[in-house]
């Protein structure tokens, strides 16, 4: 019974644990004209922070349905971050380079 | 003679064409608001302004995921700045900026058949030309030399028609 009790005080401390989750800052490194990682998997509250370690300006832009965001030209070296507001699936792109394609997953 | 006359008035044409290259030629969409279909809202943070994409509906009808748009095609974005916080934009319930109602910029591509002849091919967007207006409908700059960074930052999307958001958005409505 006692085994039992704990068992439950654990589950509820994880689903507690889950529900509460800090946002997290999911950093995006911009190097060699590429997103790094190319893939993202994020949270409603998560903030993606865009560092420019290229030699070459970049410019974060997400033409997706419902969470369009243009981050304006980065300059090598600079930081930019876009917070996650709302779930669904979205595209980043590079407004400078047509290549550079980051897919990210946002889940509430 | 006989060969002079038509040679004449051909010359003067393609003159006439060449001279009204650039935004003069690009008509103000008036009453656009009502008539065009807003198919995207775009946040500024840098510029703490939000931006809204407009078509109008006869391309929307008959344009295709993939292929290059029709001609006759009027593309719009309208800037809006947005409310604030002290510095800070103010967000909605899904951390979307809030537009004002003011008008700050209303800048038009429009796609026509021959438009891109009066160009070079280092600068030319396919038959696209750009013109920036106020909310009133006059020209923010009536100088073609202006417009070069329209034509340079679009080159970049050539393979969707030279369009940032419409090619984009026609593929993912079909999907």
């Amino acid at each position: 019974m006692g085994i039992m009790r704990s068992g439950l005080c654990l589950v509820v401390l994880l689903a507690a644990w889950a529900s509460g989750a800090e946002a997290a800052d999911i950093t995006v490194r911009m190097a060699a004209a590429d997103y790094a990682p190319a893939r993202i998997e994020a949270r409603v509250g998560d903030r993606l922070v865009f560092v420019n370690d290229d030699t070459l300006d970049h410019n974060v832009f997400v033409p997706t349905v419902g969470h369009g965001v243009d981050l304006g030209k980065q300059t090598p070296g600079s930081r930019a971050e876009l917070p996650l507001g709302k779930a669904g699936a979205l595209e980043v792109e590079c407004v400078i380079h047509p290549d550079m394609h980051l897919a990210v997953q946002v889940a509430e | 003679m006989r060969h002079v006359l038509p040679l004449a008035l051909a010359a003067l044409v393609l003159s006439a064409s060449n001279a009204a290259a650039g935004p003069e030629r690009v008509a103000f969409p008036a009453g656009y608001r009502e008539s065009f279909v807003r198919y995207l809202d775009v946040d500024r943070p840098d510029r703490k302004t939000k931006r809204f994409f407009y078509v109008n509906p006869e391309a929307l009808e008959v344009a295709t995921a993939g292929a290059p748009l029709p001609d006759g095609t009027v593309l719009i974005m309208e800037d809006h700045p947005v409310e604030l916080d002290g510095e800070v934009p103010r967000r909605d319930a899904e951390g979307r900026f809030i537009a004002m109602p003011e008008i700050t910029n209303v800048f038009v591509m429009e796609k026509q058949p021959g438009w891109g002849e009066a160009y070079p091919a280092d600068k030319r967007n396919g038959d696209w030309d750009y013109a920036w207006f106020d909310a009133a409908g006059s020209l923010k700059h009536s100088d073609p030399a202006r417009y070069d960074g329209c034509f340079s930052c679009h080159q970049s999307r050539a393979a969707r028609d030279f369009t940032f958001t419409f090619f984009k958005y026609l593929e993912d409505l079909k999907r």
